[in-house]
């Protein structure tokens, strides 16, 4: 047998870009499998007519997705995917709008030793803090508007970009900071133009691995109290059992998480090329 | 410029436990012009005194003081080269070196506004940058790349040319080229003497490497802990063992490593500072520079 361990022996050509499709053609096969299965069976109980919700057969799923991509609702008189879209969209990027905040903490603890003093204990402690825990508390203070999915999104992500900046902001070397006093930069100068532009990448980084976090407190909160958002209208088609809807949600969703951070990965190897090493 | 310690000491506590002493009593006067090579074994504390130069360290007893005044801080007065780390990653050379002058180019506002002053300052730091560039022996196209497309000594002269763009007074350079080999050094080393001769300014070098101390310096300072009481107990801390002016002019010639009056300092040195098995009695230290101070005598 050849030795599949050498780093020389890597899919080359039409493998390179066939390998990777073959999980993802397996997983559609089976599941049409059984969903072809599961409807017989049903068939076969129900004189002929299969009432299987729980696995949509491809048509199903295409008539799904106009249902909710295409055609108007008659309660809502909108189109329910890219109204739901938009609303959680919305809460989400309000939400990061403020992730200045924990940045400009997390800074600032990493580079002055009395506020990692003060703050170091009361930010792990924040971050600790289970996000979904809070939705009771943050519903019953904060009311049922838009306020609370927002600042629970907040919650999920905050402290741990505030604690991963700091992390990075410590470990700027001793020397750039050192070096950079001796030609004469102030304080302010130091936390701005040598520790954050040399940890910038890194916490771009840090804010797209938190896009999940970020995402299923959204989640949560819309499942908990909404009128609507993508988290709402699954939770409420869940009810139902249209699951011919949910599938195209969720991967609708899926794909979303996958452009974010897709563009922020992009955004960081096209402007700050000098951090990948 | 002048440079005087006076008597200093530096203890570590250990647990609350009786202090170890790194530097004992130590004293020293640097003068304009020099070039100091400060050598000694590992752990001598040579380091530590250059970053007591520098402010980012302080004697536990005595004093540091720079043009008369104590040291405090970190300043434009002392620029420094690090081992590594010196050079900003994300700064082009070009920019990593004008930034000692851009630095000093107005307050926030006028950057932000970008005022004609503000872009003034920064055109002409570009172009001192640029001049700097070719001082260091590196190509104008080297001027747009990123540390992390530049070799090891490459990055060395980097750290030596933003360093000296802001005219320090005095450059401590702590073992700036450790982490390169032979061959590379010695092209470092002919570059750092020719800045030593056009810029003027007094350098204080950390090295553990010999030769190469005795080669670069005018004067060879040498801290070491291997040395004995005239009674013959082990001495407490790094002193300076050996304090010695180096003959063969201001810019020595590289065959000045091959003369045999080199061979002779850098073996009496090497034997002063180096070696367990003789320790000197103070009696024994040489103190034959002008400016030294025999501390313990």
């Amino acid at each position: 047998m050849s030795n599949l361990l050498r780093g020389d022996r890597r899919p080359k050509g039409l493998w390179a870009h066939l390998l990777p499709m073959i999980p993802f053609a397996l997983a559609i096969i089976v599941y049409l499998w059984v969903a072809h299965v599961r409807h017989t069976a049903s068939a076969l109980e129900n004189e002929g007519v299969s009432r299987e919700k729980v696995t949509p057969t491809a048509t199903q799923l295409v008539e799904g997705i106009k249902t909710v991509a295409v055609k108007k609702d008659v309660k809502t008189d909108k189109v329910l995917l890219w109204f739901d879209t938009w609303a959680s969209v919305k809460r989400f990027v309000i939400a990061y709008a403020f992730i200045f905040l924990p940045i400009l903490v997390g800074l600032h603890m990493g580079v002055f030793p009395y506020l990692e003093s003060a703050l170091k204990g009361f930010v792990t402690f924040l971050g600790m803090v289970p996000p979904l825990a809070l939705t009771a508390i943050i519903i019953v203070v904060l009311g049922v508007e838009e306020t609370p999915k927002i600042v629970l999104v907040m919650v999920g992500v905050f402290p741990t970009v505030a604690l991963s900046t700091y992390l990075f902001a410590k470990d700027v070397p001793n020397e750039l900071i050192e070096s950079a006093l001796s030609r004469g930069a102030s304080q302010f100068e130091i936390v701005y133009r040598i520790v954050l532009p040399v940890i910038w990448p890194k916490v771009l980084d840090s804010i797209r691995l938190s896009f999940m976090a970020g995402i299923q407190c959204l989640l949560a909160g819309e499942f908990m109290i909404a009128s609507q958002g993508l988290g709402y209208r699954i939770y409420l088609m869940k009810r139902t059992i249209q699951m011919d809807m949910i599938i195209p949600y969720v991967l609708w969703m899926t794909l979303l998480i996958f452009i974010a951070d897709r563009l922020v990965s992009l955004w960081i190897s096209k402007k700050y090329g000098w951090a990948q090493r | 410029m002048s440079i005087e310690i006076r008597d200093v000491s530096v203890r570590y506590s250990v647990n609350g436990k009786p202090h170890k002493t790194v530097i004992n009593r130590v004293s020293l006067n640097i003068r304009q012009g020099d070039f100091v090579s400060l050598v000694g074994p590992s752990g001598c504390g040579k380091t530590t005194l250059l970053r007591m130069i520098f402010g980012s360290q302080f004697p536990t007893e005595g004093e540091v003081r720079f043009n008369g005044r104590p040291v405090e801080e970190i300043n434009r007065d002392r620029g420094i080269v690090f081992q590594k780390y010196s050079v900003m990653p994300n700064c082009t050379v070009e920019h990593s070196i004008a930034l000692g002058l851009e630095l000093d180019g107005g307050n926030l506002t006028q950057r932000i506004l970008h005022t004609p002053h503000f872009r003034r300052v920064r055109r002409s730091a570009r172009s001192e940058a640029r001049e700097l560039i070719a001082k260091i022996g590196l190509k104008p196209e080297d001027g747009d790349k990123y540390p992390h497309e530049l070799s090891g000594g490459m990055c060395q002269r980097v750290a030596i040319a933003q360093a000296l763009i802001t005219r320090p007074k005095v450059l401590l350079m702590d073992e700036p080229f450790g982490a390169l080999d032979a061959g590379v050094r010695k092209g470092m080393q002919q570059m750092l003497l020719k800045c030593w001769q056009d810029f003027g300014t007094t350098i204080i070098f950390v090295t553990h490497d010999m030769e190469e101390a005795v080669y670069l310096g005018n004067r060879v300072v040498g801290l070491s802990q291997l040395w004995e009481t005239p009674s013959g107990e082990k001495g407490t801390g790094a002193v300076i063992v050996s304090d010695r002016a180096i003959p063969g002019g201001k810019v020595k010639p590289y065959s000045f490593k091959y003369e045999p009056e080199f061979s002779a300092i850098l073996a009496q040195i090497q034997h002063d500072v180096l070696e367990p098995e003789d320790p000197l009695t103070p009696d024994r230290f040489i103190h034959d520079h002008p400016d030294s101070i025999k501390s313990l005598a």
